[in-house]
Formats: C-alpha cells, structure tokens, sequence
C-alpha cells in the first residue's frame, strides 16, 4: 500500500481549543477566590521601655518594683486594678475594676464587660495628674489577653498611651 | 455604485493573552497568600483593639512571637517553647543583634502575637524575660476591628 505524501501546501497546522483550557482556569480561579479568607487587618499597639535615665518624676504612688514592666522614667501615678472571678466560669474575664491615684482608690462598675465608665473617670482624673500618659496596669494572671486588651483600649482612649503592666498579684490576694 | 456583499466572516477572538492574564492570577492566588501565613501562625485568635494602629513598616530588625493559647511561645522555625526555653532563645538573639550593631546598642522590636484566650500571667511572663534579657522595644498585635 503506498502511502501518499502530503505536499506542503496540504500540510494542515495543528489548532488547538484554548477555550476548554480557558474555562477550566476559570474554574480553578474562582475556587481559590471563593476559599481565600483575608485575615482581620493586624494593627499594633506599642509598649516602649527607654532606657532609664536621672530625670525622674518625685511624685509617684509606690516605688516600682524591678519585676513591674514600664517605661523606666516616667512612674506612673494611675494604677489600674483589674481582677476576675477566679473558680467559676467567669474565670478570665473582667469581674472588677480598682484605679488608685494620689487620692485614693476608686471601685469602677463594670457591666457585661463594657469599660466605658473606666474611661471616663479615667479622662477625669486625667487633668489632675502631673502624668497624663504613664498609667500602670496590674491584673490578675487568671484574667484573659483579651479582656487585658480592653482595659489597654480604655486607658489608650482616656489619653493615657504610656502603659506599664505592673508585677502579678500574689496567689490568693483578692 | 452597489457594494457587493462581503459573506460572513467568522471572527476568532485571541484568547491566548486573557490565558496569560489569568495564569497570573491564579498563580498569586496560589502562591503569594502563603508566605506570609508562615510566618504568622494561624492558630493564634488576636483580640480586638480598637485603639490598635496600622502597621508601620520599616523596621526590618524585628522579631516575631506567637504566644499559643497554652502560653508557650511559637516562632517561625522553631517548635513550640516554654518559658525557661523561650529565654535561651531570646538570649542569644539578643548577643547576636548585638554583636551586629555598629553602637552596641540593640534596637531589635519584639513583636508580640497572642492569642485572645491566653492567660495574661503566661503573657506577662514573655514580657518579663524579654525586658530582662534586655529588649527595650515592644509591638503588641492586635486586631482593629472596630476602629475608632
């Protein structure tokens, strides 16, 4: 059997459908958008610690301890006291709220975890400090990050941005 | 003058380039996501902040901790570690920035990811040996839900 040869004006190209290839792309694109879950954008909140200098402020509540983490040259004189129902299933979260100035103590309500009043008389004793930003935060070591979080947001809104975590209650002490 | 018809004519569109353009989109999609979920772990829930600000790039000499909701410390590389761990880590980062600065002072930012649920006392312990081994700079994450 001979087998005739094509001449080259005979020779068909090759065509090959992209369109099929095309659609399965669109396929696998719209699969991986439709799985492609953003994560809530990341903000930060900064804690600086300078390195300690002379200029220090007389006037402060208590000596800090070497354990207490805060700015090193600007004591605070607001101490924020945040504590939680340790045994039960409101463990971790915030059960009650103390700020301690050069004037005494005062016990903030708080109710259903909303700390606008914390912020409030936070902006009032604000005007009344030589320290208007340093503010120390000493909260029970039960307590989660996240309620820790919030009492950071209410003393950042209350103007006070230089915030210190102040050493661990002892185990026990109410 | 009468103009003759011209017939049909079947007209191809190209579609090798719009190919192109979505081989590329498919590739980011593919690809570019996963870089950065390596280096943050996705197991850790951020709180809410809404006092927390955009990210400020720019400081390249950072590091990076992901504190679990067990409290132990996760870093890009590295298995989970616990605090007495965690503090032998930090020590010799900090001799090594260190010993990279031209002043001899470090000017590292430590960069604090912590789960939402996770005991503030675990928290507190990080941030100790950080300040102790001698970190000055500190950047907690947070998510800005609710911004103000």
């Amino acid at each position: 059997m001979k087998y005739r040869t094509l001449m080259p004006e005979e020779r068909k190209g090759v065509v090959m459908p992209i369109t099929p290839m095309l659609d399965m792309t669109f396929q696998l694109l719209f699969f991986f958008i439709i799985n492609y879950h953003p994560n809530a954008l990341e903000g930060q909140m900064d804690l600086s610690l300078p390195a300690p200098t002379e200029n220090k402020s007389k006037v402060e509540i208590e000596k800090p301890l070497p354990s207490d983490i805060h700015s090193d040259d600007v004591p605070a004189q607001v101490k924020v006291i945040v504590k939680t129902q340790q045994g039960t299933d409101a463990e971790g979260l915030i059960s009650r709220v103390t700020v301690e100035e050069l004037t005494g103590a005062t016990d903030i309500e708080v109710v259903s975890g909303k700390l606008e009043p914390l912020r409030k008389h936070l902006e009032r004793i604000g005007e009344n400090v030589e320290n208007k930003k340093a503010v120390l935060i000493k909260a029970d070591g039960k307590l989660k990050w996240g309620s820790i979080v919030q009492v950071m947001d209410a003393c950042r809104k209350a103007g006070f941005t230089d915030i210190g975590f102040a050493e661990l209650p002892e185990t026990g002490e109410s | 003058m009468s103009r003759g018809s011209y017939g049909n004519e079947h007209v191809d569109p190209d579609l090798t380039p719009m190919l192109d353009v979505v081989m590329q989109l498919l590739m980011y999609f593919i690809l570019c996501v996963n870089f950065v979920s390596e280096e943050v772990s996705s197991d850790i829930l951020l709180p809410d902040g809404q006092t927390a600000r955009p990210l400020i790039k720019g400081n390249d000499d950072v590091l990076l901790l992901n504190i679990r909701e067990d409290g132990s410390v996760k870093v890009y590389g590295l298995d989970a570690m616990d605090i007495a761990k965690t503090k032998d880590w930090l020590l010799k980062r900090y001799a090594e920035a260190e010993s990279r600065s031209s002043d001899k002072q470090v000017h590292t930012t430590i960069i604090v990811r912590a789960h939402n649920r996770t005991n503030y006392e675990s928290i507190f312990q990080v941030l100790r040996i950080c300040k102790d081994t001698g970190f000055r700079r500190f950047n907690l994450r947070a998510n800005m839900r609710g911004t103000a």
